[in-house]
């Protein structure tokens, strides 16, 4: 049971990470910098971080969520927040590895001509990872108030 | 390795894999027998989409990149923005269907 709060801690902390690895990213874009190594940095961390936050957050899912906390949410106030968010949550987390690590492989073009395109994807992972966020935290809400 | 043709080639595999996981998921809650089917390879079914769909992307990836076809920058724009628009309708599709099915169950 110890492990429980530690898992949901691994999974958030490397996914703010990811999060501000490609905001980082997407500033870099933004502020037109030429220097490669920095961005590729930047896109590595990003990966790295929703690599480790599936990773940790998967695990935490499979082993603890279905059998000690979706019973709860599901019997209590917000039944919705499993039935909608976390189903919703689980599976668009999938979507975002693809797309970080297409990220990642854009950033070795030096091709100026897409730049708008590496800006919007980086700020589509970011948001996507973001309202992911805002699920998971609404999953927690949920959680909480189930067992008030 | 063409690194146009690898952020292509990986872009698409991308999309492939957006439209695999909301199509398994959505197919794995209106037919039971098959989400049992994919609790069989792993123990759990998300497990077993999340394995498919890295499976899924390498595969593709390898595939894809290795085409003799030139990539051309505008193919990639192209791509990559395919792969934006259709993150927003995989989660949009996701989100709708669950919507969907705890407002009717």
């Amino acid at each position: 049971m110890l492990t429980k709060p530690l898992l949901v801690g691994l999974h958030l902390v490397f996914a703010i990470i990811g999060i501000d690895a490609f905001l980082w990213l997407l500033g870099e874009y933004a502020a037109k910098v030429e220097n490669i190594r920095r961005k590729y940095i930047a896109a590595l961390i990003g990966v790295g971080g929703l690599s480790l936050s599936w990773i940790f957050g998967g695990y935490y899912y499979v082993v603890y969520y279905g059998s000690l906390v979706k019973p709860s949410i599901k019997s209590g106030l917000a039944p919705w927040a499993h039935s909608i968010v976390m189903e919703t949550k689980e599976h668009v987390f999938l979507f975002l590895i693809p797309m970080a690590i297409t990220a990642l492989f854009l950033v070795k073009l030096k091709d100026p001509a897409l730049r708008k395109q590496a800006m919007y994807l980086s700020a589509t992972i970011a948001g996507l990872a973001l309202f992911i966020g805002l699920m998971g935290f609404i999953i927690s809400a949920a959680a909480r108030w189930a067992v008030v | 390795m063409d690194n146009k043709k690898l952020v292509h080639a990986s872009s698409i595999s991308a999309v492939v894999v957006i439209a695999f996981v909301a199509i398994v998921t959505i197919a794995s809650e209106e037919l039971p027998a098959f989400k049992g089917w994919l609790k069989s390879f792993t123990g759990h079914h998300w497990v077993t989409k999340g394995v498919a769909s890295v499976l899924l992307y390498l595969i593709l990836l390898q595939l894809l990149s290795r085409t003799k076809k030139a990539v051309e920058t505008k193919d990639v724009q192209k791509a990559i923005m395919v792969l934006v628009a259709a993150s927003f309708l995989g989660t949009l599709a996701v989100l709708a269907y669950y919507t969907w099915h705890f407002i009717s169950a």
